[in-house]
């Protein structure tokens, strides 16, 4: 059995008990925004409080194995602005370079851009775009990625509405699909996700920065 | 006589406020030596050859530090290596020994003013558009994605650009320097002053094998230096915008200071050899 692990955690001035997900479970954290980046930030810097438990062994956040099995989407953060699209969407398999990997993802990258309605904006630039095409590509990677568990910072926030029904209609059907785990970082209870979590867990500061 | 200078306190401060300040360009240098001594550890592993991602950022900083860079760098061997050249024969003439004239080229313009030229050159073209962008991805946060992904930034962000600087040093240096021999015995034919076999010749006779070796590593180590000041310098910006142009001059000139306190130290080290 897969589980996303993590020990107590002190996210700058709040106590994070320590955790577990198994593969197919949604668990949801709720606190402010740069308590999630900080939980990002000490689950891929070395020395990881955060691990994935799996049969082979134990792999620590901070490696490259941990990112090929656990997928991140970022709030406005998909994307590299000074790639295309499709060098955005293929860039961990671009850096890996495992000539068997790019082919399969090249090829089902053309599905994958059609079912998200990116196909023909694959090869401009990225530069500055709105919230919903950076959780787009962020989407597009998870599913040729196909990792074990997503972790979702508050990537539904910010879109027009329409966008966002479309947007979580996409993602909610994906994550059937993949069968994945998913710890979803959330500033708010009501995120707009649509997904049904057995677990929330809300932590506030003493201090909020407006 | 000032009563604030007698007083002990006023050294007292004066020492400590240096004391911080050594205390301060050590603790930059420790970080700056680990900041390259990572980047060091993946050239050798050599993994980034077979990373495609890594390889297109290579080549993408190649055109643009390296090709893109070329009608700038042909109209400085027109105006200052050719004109630099053409200027040294009158001077041997005057002196009535034209075998200065390969000497002078050897020593002040191949050894000394070529590497310099060219990274200086490399600092305010490239370098600024460097620590500028790398600046950039981290107000975006976009280094925070790259680790999201398993990617190091020191590898896909750092290690290209500075190895497409050494290159690019090294053959724009090379370039720099024979054009100008060549384009200036040109125009020393073309102005009836010296024959241009006999130019080559007294060149070929100042020449050495010494002289090219230092030339090479020159070529290779101010561009490496200079660029990686700046993107030590980049990396710095944190997610504050106002950060960049504060990042941008502070890598500049230490890049500069850099590259001529190497400069002044290969000086002192031959000089003592």
């Amino acid at each position: 059995m897969i589980r996303l692990c993590w020990k107590p955690m002190r996210l700058l001035d709040i106590d994070i008990p320590s955790g577990q997900i198994l593969r197919g479970e949604k668990q949801r954290l709720v606190m402010p925004r740069r308590y999630q980046f900080d939980w990002l930030k000490q689950m891929s810097a070395s020395g990881s409080e955060v691990c994935l438990e799996t049969a082979e062994g134990d792999i620590r956040g901070d490696g490259e194995a941990f990112a090929e099995r656990v997928c991140c989407m970022l709030y406005q953060r998909g994307m590299l602005a000074n790639l295309n699209l499709r060098e955005n969407i293929l860039l961990p398999f671009l850096y890996r370079g495992r000539s068997e990997e790019m082919a399969r993802a090249t090829t089902e990258l053309q599905l994958v851009a059609e079912r998200l309605d990116i196909a023909d904006k694959l090869d401009d630039q990225a530069g500055e775009r709105s919230v919903y095409m950076h959780a787009l590509i962020s989407l597009a990677r998870v599913m040729l990625l196909r990792p074990d568990f997503i972790v979702v910072q508050d990537v539904h926030t910010g879109m027009p509405p329409h966008r966002q029904d479309i947007f979580r209609s996409l993602f909610c059907d994906v994550v059937e699909e993949l069968g994945v785990g998913l710890l979803y970082l959330s500033t708010s209870a009501q995120e707009g996700s649509g997904l049904e979590f057995c677990q929330s867990l809300e932590f506030s500061s003493a201090e909020e920065i407006l | 006589m000032d009563m604030r200078r007698a007083h002990p306190g006023y050294w007292n401060s004066r020492a400590e406020s240096i004391g911080e300040a050594s205390m301060h360009l050590l603790g930059g240098l420790t970080q700056f030596y680990a900041f390259i001594a990572v980047i060091l550890r993946y050239v050798v592993r050599l993994q980034w050859v077979s990373r495609p991602a890594v390889m297109h950022v290579l080549i993408r900083q190649i055109y643009f530090t390296g090709v893109q860079s070329l009608p700038w760098m042909v109209t400085m061997i027109v105006l200052a290596g050719a004109t630099a050249v053409y200027s040294v024969v009158p001077f041997a003439r005057q002196l009535n020994d034209p075998s200065l004239i390969g000497t002078l080229l050897n020593a002040l313009l191949v050894q000394e003013m070529v590497p310099l030229i060219v990274g200086i050159f490399l600092l305010a073209r490239s370098g600024v558009a460097v620590v500028t962008e790398i600046g950039h991805m981290h107000v975006r946060g976009e280094d925070m994605l790259l680790q999201s992904l398993g990617i190091s930034t020191a590898e896909y962000l750092f290690l290209p650009r500075l190895i497409a600087f050494g290159l690019c040093g090294l053959i724009l240096t090379m370039l720099f320097a024979g054009a100008s021999v060549w384009l200036g015995g040109l125009m020393l034919a073309w102005t009836n002053e010296m024959n241009f076999t006999q130019f080559l010749l007294e060149a070929r006779r100042g020449a050495s094998l010494d002289g090219m070796l230092l030339l090479v590593a020159k070529g290779l180590i101010y561009p490496i230096l200079g660029c990686a000041m700046l993107l030590f310098q980049g990396a710095r910006a944190g997610h504050d915008p106002n950060q960049i142009p504060v990042c941008t001059t502070r890598g500049v000139l230490w890049g500069l200071m850099l590259v001529v306190f190497v400069d002044v130290s290969i000086a002192l080290f031959r000089s003592l050899l």
